[in-house]
């Protein structure tokens, strides 16, 4: 096996809770909790889990938008963790983000020329007489009129502005495309549409992406491998077509059929449902942090911590035991 | 969501419907045109000038000749008031641009850094605010001499601070959007994101405070010239000239009125064109 793209090694990411009159730290959130992921060359991996469960976190740390608090992130091999100042501006062009709201990701005061052109030409890859064509070429890659260039991005639909963040995120030629819920802002339709373009673009080029998303049928659709997190910590990695297939830890299973159903009437597996809420990640349960809501937990769910299970090669769980299909 | 490119443009309309602030603008563009060319006209015409002094003419109520009358040293009062114009608009003017500046500044670099460093320099904000401004400025004055250009730096550098907490305000929320997290991932460096992202964002509520600002500006330094501190003789100011027409007002009162109508119709015209903007500039304006 080639090396990974993107090697993350026991990420942690820590938010301080301050509270009082001396905004004294009186406990941590743990968003991100020791996860290790790999992203092999030209690989889609989605990152899912319900909203506030430290995805996005993830990351924008492991892109380095965020500090890590822990673990190292090696990005080709190079340990850039702690890269700072030029060396983090000059890594960051391998590494570009998508951002969810296209209405927010644009500066409203700046031109789609300027908001393409000016990172090219800041990391070199266009000089002031080359840029427009590339620009160009860009727009047209992404499905946009090349005379789009002098627009402000208030002229254009959400789907539109959208096309643009990711020209703007190609226009570095990236070996790693971060795309936060890059689809969930927008129509139903135009997510296909964009999802497509993404799709499209990897296929002309070696790229990889972490893809972070809460909608599985979209995942489903992109990603070569899903990871599923729950409150700051991986529970299941594997394959798509796998994980969908066979789910081993009962939050994915639950996750999965919380899917809605194209046939609501066909009758289907019925997966694991989970009662209660999301406890609070500043004090999460002991133990597996599922077990207050776990159908199938047992007495030692709430002291031990389940390491990573692999149940084959490309494969991992983090649960105490197998569960019994329930078919 | 406010779409800040039709923001720009939807303003511009409600501004020209507001006839208060049209004619405000309009007022001002004279007034500036008058007081730029006004004194040399005069001067070629019928050899007025703001120093050269005809005693034995002395003050004269105003006629054909002077329609503002003259001083007591004889000196054509319409004359000295356009230059006093040109100070006080001057002053007014390079003082809120020098507290403008300074404000946007040290504001978005505030909010920027956060933390500490925000914490640190906002205290210093609230601890200027605290001392007696108009004292500051007598104090920088007396100290550093009364000359025009240290007028309006002394101005300018203790006006700076809303302007400073506005901008600070604004860039706190915009630091959060994901575009300047996208800058951030193309490799911008602070600098750049500061100069080319946040404070280009910050322009309306900028652009409002400093029209409001130029008017204050304009009373301080009448009231430094009224003082004695201010612009000295035979240059004249608005403030000056009122000073000098207060004195003599029970004898010669053309020298306190016209300069008063002047100086009062000046920041008048200020206001409401600062008015106007803010409430053009107001994006819950828009519905109207």
């Amino acid at each position: 096996m080639n090396t990974p793209l993107l090697d993350v090694q026991d990420l942690k990411k820590y938010f301080p809770v301050r509270s009082g009159l001396l905004r004294r730290v009186v406990g941590h959130v743990h968003a991100v909790d020791e996860i290790s992921l790999q992203i092999m060359p030209g690989e889609t991996l989605a990152l899912v889990g319900e909203s506030g469960c430290g995805k996005t976190t993830a990351a924008r740390t492991m892109v380095r938008l965020l500090d890590a608090d822990g673990g190292r992130i090696l990005f080709r091999g190079q340990d850039i963790t702690h890269l700072e100042g030029d060396a983090l501006r000059r890594m960051r062009r391998h590494m570009q983000v998508v951002f969810q709201d296209p209405y927010a990701s644009l500066n409203p005061r700046r031109t789609v020329g300027e908001i393409i052109g000016a990172p090219m030409v800041l990391h070199g890859l266009a000089t002031a007489s080359d840029v427009n064509d590339k620009m160009r070429d860009l727009l047209v890659q992404v499905g946009l009129q090349p005379d789009y260039l002098s627009r402000y991005p208030h002229e254009f639909s959400g789907g539109q502005r959208q096309r643009i963040g990711i020209a703007r995120a190609l226009a570095l030629e990236p070996e790693l495309v971060m795309c936060d819920e890059a689809v969930s802002a927008l129509d139903v339709s135009v997510q296909a549409q964009i999802i497509n373009l993404l799709a499209d673009l990897q296929a002309g080029r070696s790229m990889s992406y972490l893809f972070v998303a809460h909608n599985l049928s979209v995942v489903r659709h992109v990603a070569h491998r899903v990871a599923v997190m729950y409150l700051g910590r991986l529970v299941e990695v594997a394959p798509t077509a796998e994980l969908f297939e066979d789910p081993r830890h009962p939050y994915t299973q639950a996750l999965l059929a919380a899917m809605p159903k194209a046939h609501p009437v066909r009758p289907r597996r019925s997966f694991v449902r989970l009662g209660g809420e999301v406890p609070s990640p500043v004090s999460p349960p002991s133990g597996c942090h599922l077990h207050p809501r776990c159908p199938v937990a047992e007495a030692r769910c709430k002291t031990l911590i389940p390491a990573l299970v692999a149940v084959n090669s490309c494969h991992i769980v983090r649960c105490v035991k197998e569960l019994p299909r329930t078919a | 969501m406010s779409d800040n490119g039709t923001l720009w443009h939807d303003a511009w309309m409600r501004l020209r419907k507001n006839k208060l602030a049209v004619v405000s603008a309009w007022f001002i563009a004279g007034v500036v045109f008058m007081c730029a060319f006004g004194p040399p006209i005069l001067h070629y015409a019928w050899g007025y000038s703001y120093d050269a002094q005809a005693l034995s003419y002395g003050a004269q109520p105003p006629s054909l000749n002077h329609i503002f009358g003259t001083d007591f040293h004889g000196r054509d009062l319409f004359t000295r008031t356009l230059y006093g114009g040109r100070i006080s608009l001057l002053v007014g003017l390079l003082a809120a641009l020098v507290a403008a500046f300074i404000g946007t500044l040290y504001g978005a670099v505030s909010a920027y850094a956060g933390g500490q460093i925000d914490s640190a320099m906002m205290r210093f904000v609230d601890v200027l605010y605290a001392l007696p401004y108009m004292f500051l400025v007598i104090i920088l004055v007396t100290i550093f001499g009364k000359s025009l250009a240290l007028l309006f730096i002394a101005l300018g550098l203790v006006s700076w601070l809303t302007t400073a907490r506005i901008v600070r305000g604004q860039v706190l929320s915009l630091k959060e959007r994901e575009f300047v997290q996208a800058a951030q991932a193309c490799g911008a460096s602070d600098a750049r994101i500061i100069g080319m992202h946040l404070i280009p964002n910050t322009l309306g509520p900028i652009i409002v405070y400093f029209t409001l600002t130029v008017p204050s500006m304009i009373l301080q330094e009448a009231f430094l010239s009224f003082l004695g501190l201010g612009v000295q003789a035979p240059m004249p100011s608005l403030g000056a000239l009122i000073n000098e027409g207060a004195n003599n007002m029970v004898v010669f009162w053309w020298q306190l009125v016209f300069p008063g109508i002047v100086m009062a119709s000046i920041l008048f015209a200020l206001n409401f064109l600062g008015d106007g903007l803010r409430d053009a500039l107001d994006p819950r304006m828009q519905q109207q």
